[in-house]
């Protein structure tokens, strides 16, 4: 059986000092087995101001059992899987320890998105990428941060829409954009660079 | 000497005072043959009592109740006292010699029950006897202090026929015997003990188990309001907690000896969880509720042991206690039974062996530091394996079988194991169920990995 005594006081917590760590916890419904948490991608990393949505799943042992986590934000990071989103955390799996809480779980996340584990990947695409075309990486990461985890990825159609207005093809617009993490004036300088 | 009336509690042997003892514990002097409930009034037997029905202004002091004696022997000089409010008081806790000195107002401590013989003579006896009560020096070693001191504040105050107690100057009681050391230093100590305790249980009020996030001693439960020390680290855990952290099973995907055992916080592993009710300061304290608990553990009989008829896995390093019975297994061959487990689910045996083989830890059991209600009978298995006892043999029994030897129930057992670091048995065998003797050695000396991957589990 859950604790969901223990869950509220998490909860609680969470909302204490959501300022200071950024990382929120909210309940889905009424249950509290399920629950959605939200970290800011960590600073001078390519995730740098996204904010990453991870759905939060308790099973019945929880707190003995640890809580399943994945990323409905899409992230480009090899030990997070680029299609589902799964997370291959030791902590999520044979390292958990009862005395972590939900957002101590949160926290190791954002840690894994500043120190990626290429060597014990989860995706291999992502992995095969971040070793050999590191440039690339950081790139596509940024890219991916700019399109789904920022509440202005929304702009990112109109930021193409403007530089093909100014006359550069559709797919490249496109790519340049993703190699430069989405800024706008950065694209245009390597643009007309190029 | 006061000790005149002979000690009932002496006479049957059973008198726990010993030389404190009012009453003497000497077979010439007369016992005392007063029915005590006539003189209450409530004698139910009557006429066929065995023991006298005397009216307490009656009777003579020596040959009075029991109490009576005991009181007038301990009053000093200065304080009258009449056998009949004393004998009111017989029995019962108000202390003659406080009530004695407001006759006035003794009344109203007397019980409900109607006399044998009207109140009037009370009064009667009360002033007769007036004179009556002799001087007598008693021993101060032997005379008790006063309960009313001991326990805060005497009416009597200076008066007091009693010795009233030194202030112990833990609990703030006039209870210590100024006559008495070993009596006082008993005291001294017993109350030490207690504040240091309530003291403990004080500061352990604030501490939160980490994983449940309540207060320990805040739990609903009483059985839940402890806690669970590691023997290895100083975190906080409530017992409930921590067991159930550690019987996790295994297969719920986490590691036994890098997750289950360790400590959730500081992940340091731990082989036993010891309960206590509070939290301790310093490695003294805990070393000391380790002690106490390992003692307690060493007063009971080992379940597993069974006095002698049953296979511990800790052998002589035990917490619990190994008696052999007389006639038992050991008892007539030296060595413990063989073991036997049944129902085991053998994919997760061998599942286990090739895991353990493969990581090379045939040593991860540490078999002096388990508690039995952490292990499983496959770990303890283990244990004894590990365990480098020529004559330890290990078995168990199963139903599913490789296929050439299914259909009947079989044992499987490892005989004479030396627990070779690099999985090597000595032997192997395997035996019909029915039968005791007659083993069917089907390996010997190899590898258990060799062995176990030549078997064909289907």
């Amino acid at each position: 059986m859950i604790d969901f005594a223990r869950v509220q006081k998490e909860l609680q917590e969470c909302s204490r000092e959501k300022d200071t760590s950024g990382i929120k916890v909210s309940p889905k419904s009424d249950n509290l087995a399920r629950l959605t948490g939200i970290i800011p991608g960590p600073l001078g990393t390519p995730y740098e101001g996204g904010s990453f949505e991870i759905d939060i799943t308790l099973p019945d042992g929880y707190p003995f059992e640890p809580p399943k986590m994945k990323f409905v934000t899409k992230v480009w990071h090899p030990n997070i899987s680029s299609q589902s989103g799964a997370i291959c955390l030791d902590i999520l799996k044979d390292q958990w320890s009862p005395a972590l809480t939900l957002k101590t779980a949160l926290l190791s996340v954002q840690a894994l998105l500043s120190a990626p584990e290429p060597d014990d990947p989860q995706d291999a695409v992502v992995a095969q990428q971040y070793l050999r075309e590191y440039q690339t990486f950081v790139g596509t990461a940024r890219y991916w941060t700019e399109s789904f985890a920022k509440a202005s990825s929304l702009g990112l159609e109109e930021k193409v829409q403007r530089l093909v207005e100014m006359g550069f093809a559709v797919g490249l617009v496109r790519s340049t954009l993703e190699a430069v993490g989405g800024d706008e004036n950065l694209a245009l300088e390597k643009l007309l660079s190029s | 000497m006061p000790k005149r009336v002979l000690c009932k509690f002496f006479a049957h042997g059973a008198c726990l005072k010993g030389e404190h003892c009012e009453f003497s514990h000497d077979w010439k002097d007369p016992p005392n043959n007063i029915c005590t409930y006539y003189q209450k009034g409530i004698c139910s037997y009557g006429s066929r009592c065995r023991y006298e029905h005397v009216r307490a202004s009656q009777s003579d002091l020596s040959a009075s109740s029991s109490s009576t004696v005991l009181r007038q022997s301990l009053i000093s000089d200065s304080v009258p006292l009449g056998p009949s409010l004393t004998t009111t008081f017989g029995g019962s806790v108000v202390h003659p010699s406080a009530s004695a000195e407001f006759p006035g107002s003794s009344r109203a401590f007397l019980p409900p029950t109607k006399q044998a013989w009207n109140l009037e003579s009370e009064h009667q006896a009360l002033s007769d006897n007036r004179d009556f009560v002799e001087p007598r020096r008693v021993n101060p070693a032997e005379r008790s202090i006063c309960s009313f001191a001991a326990a805060g504040n005497c009416p009597r105050g200076e008066k007091c026929a009693h010795i009233h107690g030194d202030l112990c100057a833990t609990c703030g009681k006039h209870c210590l015997h100024p006559f008495r050391p070993q009596e006082r230093e008993e005291h001294i100590k017993m109350c030490e003990k207690k504040q240091k305790h309530l003291e403990a249980l004080k500061r352990s009020q604030e501490i939160e188990c980490s994983v449940c996030l309540d207060r320990v001693l805040s739990k609903p439960t009483a059985a839940e309001r402890k806690f669970g020390l590691l023997s290895e680290c100083d975190h906080p855990f409530c017992i409930s907690c921590i067991r159930n952290w550690r019987s996790s099973s295994p297969s719920s995907g986490m590691d036994v000896n890098t997750a289950l055992r360790t400590c959730p916080i500081c992940r340091k592993l731990s082989y036993f969880v010891i309960p206590s009710v509070i939290w301790y300061c310093t490695p003294e304290e805990k070393q000391e509720i380790v002690d106490s608990y390992k003692a307690k553990l060493r007063s009971i009989d080992c379940k597993h042991f069974n006095f002698g008829n049953g296979n511990c896995p800790f052998g002589t390093s035990c917490f619990y206690k190994h008696t052999v019975k007389p006639g038992s297994y050991v008892w007539k061959y030296h060595r413990p039974p063989p073991r036997r487990f049944n129902f085991m689910d053998m994919d997760a045996i061998f599942d286990v062996f090739e895991q353990l083989i493969a990581e090379d830890e045939m040593d991860i059991f540490d078999a002096e530091d388990f508690e039995y209600d952490d292990l499983t009978p496959l770990e303890m298995a283990f244990l004894l394996m590990q365990q480098d006892f020529e004559s330890m043999r290990s078995s168990w029994c199963f139903d599913r079988l490789p296929p050439f030897l299914s259909g009947r129930r079989w044992i499987l057992e490892f005989v004479n194991l030396h627990a070779y670091r690099d999985g090597r048995l000595e032997e192997v065998v395997l035996r019909h169920l029915g039968a005791e003797d007659g083993h069917t050695i089907i390996a010997k000396n190899i590898r258990l990995s060799d062995y176990l991957s030549d078997l064909h589990i289907g």
